[in-house]
């Protein structure tokens, strides 16, 4: 037994050399004002209990005095430790000032000590109690001041306080046992442990080994993981700010956080700093400022790197908040161009339009004067024809240029437009206008998911072209659907394959004089592309085969479902007629 | 014979000379036709200020939209919220066919909205326009 107590004592007396170690370390590595005190009193702890151990228990006196002298100066510095990162009131140093230093002189005039187990005086009596009593109520201070700083702590620094509580409080309770003096072995057992119980407590708190770092941070992790997930959806600098410092502070445990701009204006804060410097983290042209509690004895390597992720989750947020803020700004200047534009071609066309409307009402007052007055002329009212012909054809010019620049700007949203009645009610009015044209629809058409005024324009422009391109009056033309396109099939002259792509463009025209302003496919590509679909020529013979791909209902991509097609793909209708390229009809060399 | 006041408010010259050709040749009405060539001047007109004192209170204004000083749709706004003149029936009548003209046009409280065209066709359309309110419509103070 008594070799046990021996040897339990001798390890408790080795961990507290390592700890005075490791607390001079700790104080080489962060240089603050509370792991100084801290070297400092495990240091004398150190000295003190590494006298004993190497002198054993046949202690000469003066070291004896010595040993009691480190014991003594233990609590005076554990004060000053604790006031360092939250000071205590005056009169509590001061009293421990006194305190101590009487005690010291009281040690040094105790003069010799009895042996173990030899009764004592009462003046050393008095003594023991008067310092287990200093010792044990500063102890008590320090170690709720410590439990009570923890609280708000990252978990990692609150429980490194608290284990330093703990331990400076088992540590009171050892010294209250050796203090009575008691060899019962038991006693001075119990009393070991407790010194050793006290030990780990101190090296939890100094040296947390990483495993158990790894498990007191989960709670950390998951904000950390959190925060990584709601910042996914921050759209702005403001909106990284709100999301992000509420958890820089409760992850951190920091009384404080602020994100700078670059040019030092505020972005956002949490918290309410009471004062000093804040940590500074620089970022993708902003600076995260984060302000310790003043509480935070054991801001480590740890805090910086939890610190070190939540400023790359904020980089990485910053960064994607201002790529959406230059794609705003960019779809800003674009729309603001847009309607520059479309308000410039609104006045341009009306102010051309004006003119043109008088132009054209004064001519049908003069064709009208002409006819009651026979005999002015026999030229005049193809002349007046050919003014008439031409202004309407500026108007239109002027009306197709205005609606180009209009589609896709001010349309309404999308409706479900069934593409066979809209067929249906297009096939009557070209018919009207184009006698001997026929337009038909074949087997099933989808249903349209886009904008119904769109949408018509759409098919009266291509179905009209057909009617009107085709070389003929009796030109038929096929509306179908297979493949996930739309096909508006004639049986026209066609369109030379290399000038496909070429009828899209504005102005563009197969033959100079050819009726029409080069503008209607145009806008049907515009119309086309808005909705996110195509519209293009496919090579064919005899005719022009014309396919175009729309959203549907059923969905927003551009395709369609049909069960029923054209059965022959490569036969026009009427497409017997030879498919020699005619001259387009031209209303111009008529006359 | 029914006859008309029509107040017509146009800048244009020859819009002018059309629109009152026009309403000259509309048959079986007899149309009074005041003109004048901006909104401000509406305005006066319709307030009956300066020059326009002793002007007659209007049983339709055809109103063109764009004008220097006011615009079409700057009279409509005050005629509407005036208590005297909201009843007065306006009908725009603009060269304009964008569909946002249209709806703010009926926003701001016009009773029809027409649109210019040829000489012809204009003479058409305000035969029957004219027709309808005159013949066809109850208009405040003088029922059909």
């Amino acid at each position: 037994m008594e070799r046990l107590v021996e040897t339990v004592s001798d390890i408790s007396s080795l961990l507290y050399v390592g700890l005075g170690l490791a607390a001079a370390r700790l104080w080489w590595v962060r240089r603050d004002e509370s792991s100084r005190w801290l070297a400092i009193g495990f240091g004398i702890l150190a000295v003190g209990v590494g006298i004993s151990l190497v002198a054993g228990p046949e202690l000469p006196d003066p070291l004896v005095t010595v040993v009691i002298l480190s014991l003594l100066a233990w609590p005076w510095v554990l004060a000053r430790f604790a006031s360092a990162f939250h000071p205590l009131p005056r009169w509590v140093l001061r009293t421990t000032d006194v305190v101590t230093a009487a005690l010291a002189v009281w040690t040094i005039s105790l003069g010799d000590l009895p042996e173990p187990g030899a009764p004592r005086s009462r003046a050393l009596l008095a003594y023991t109690v008067v310092f287990i009593a200093h010792w044990l109520v500063i102890s008590a201070i320090v170690a709720v001041r410590l439990w009570r700083a923890g609280r708000g702590e990252p978990t990692v620094s609150r429980r490194r306080m608290r284990s330093l509580a703990v331990a400076a409080t088992l540590l009171g309770l050892a010294l209250i046992g050796s203090g009575t003096g008691d060899q019962d072995p038991a006693v001075r057992l119990t009393v070991s442990l407790l010194s050793i119980a006290s030990t780990i407590g101190f090296y939890l708190a100094f040296v947390p080994p990483s495993f158990i770092r790894s498990a007191w941070r989960v709670r950390e992790e998951e904000a950390l993981y959190r925060a990584s997930v709601t910042l996914m959806d921050t759209a702005s600098r403001d909106e990284v700010a709100d999301v992000l410092l509420p958890h820089v502070r409760g992850v951190l445990g920091a009384e404080a956080a602020e994100l700078l701009a670059t040019d030092g204006t505020l972005v956002g804060r949490a918290g309410a700093p009471s004062g000093g410097t804040p940590r500074a983290v620089p970022l993708a042209g902003a600076t995260l400022l984060v302000w310790r509690a003043a509480a935070t004895p054991f801001w480590g390597t740890e805090e910086d790197r939890l610190l070190g992720r939540l400023a790359v989750l904020a980089d990485l947020s910053l960064a994607r908040a201002d790529l959406l803020d230059r794609e705003r700004e960019a779809r800003a200047e674009v729309e603001a161009v847009n309607d520059e534009l479309e308000t410039f071609v609104y006045s341009a066309s009306h102010d051309l339009k004006t003119p043109l409307l008088a132009l054209t009402g004064f001519l049908e007052l003069l064709d009208k004067e002409l006819r009651e007055r026979p005999g002015a002329g026999e030229r005049v009212p193809f002349y007046l024809d050919r003014m008439r012909s031409n202004t309407a054809y500026i108007e239109q010019l002027i009306a197709d240029l205005l609606e180009l620049s209009r589609v896709g700007r001010v349309d309404t949203a999308p409706e479900a437009v069934p593409l066979g009645e809209l067929v249906a009610d297009v096939a009557q009015d070209v018919e009207a206008r184009h006698p001997g044209a026929t337009v038909r629809a074949v087997g099933s058409l989808p249903v349209l998911w886009m904008n119904p005024t769109r949408a018509r324009q759409l098919f009266t422009n291509v179905i009209e072209n057909a009617a009107k391109y085709g070389g003929r009056d009796d030109v038929h033309v096929e509306v179908s659907a297979s493949g996930g396109e739309v096909r508006v099939l004639d049986d026209g002259v066609g369109i030379p394959e290399e000038h496909h792509e070429r009828v899209f463009r504005v102005f563009e025209r197969l033959e100079s004089g050819a009726p029409g302003t080069g503008i209607g496919l145009a806008v049907c590509r515009k119309i086309v592309s808005e909705v996110g679909g195509s519209i293009g020529f496919v090579p064919h013979t005899g005719g022009a085969d014309l396919r175009i791909s729309l959203p549907t209902k059923s969905g927003t991509a551009p395709s369609l479902v049909t069960d029923e097609g054209i059965e022959d793909d490569t036969q026009a209708p009427g497409a017997d007629r030879p498919p020699t390229a005619g001259p387009r009809r031209d209303d111009r060399t008529s006359v | 014979m029914k006859t008309m006041n029509v107040l017509l408010v146009e800048d244009d010259a020859d819009q002018r000379f059309f629109i009152s050709t026009a309403l000259s040749e509309v048959e079986g009405i007899e149309i009074r036709v005041a003109v004048v060539e901006d909104g401000q001047q509406a305005l006066d007109y319709l307030h009956r200020r300066g020059a326009h004192r002793d002007a007659d209170r209007p049983d339709l204004v055809l109103l063109d939209l764009k004008m220097p000083r006011r615009t079409g749709f700057e009279v409509l706004e005050e005629v509407r919220s005036h208590p005297e003149l909201r009843t007065i029936p306006v009908s725009v009548l603009s060269s304009s066919e964008r569909l946002e003209d249209v709806e703010e046009s009926y926003r701001r409280g016009t009773n029809a909205y027409m649109r210019k065209r040829g000489f012809g066709e204009m003479a058409r359309d305000l035969q029957a326009a004219m027709r309808f309110w005159a013949c066809v419509a109850s208009l405040p103070g003088r029922p059909a």
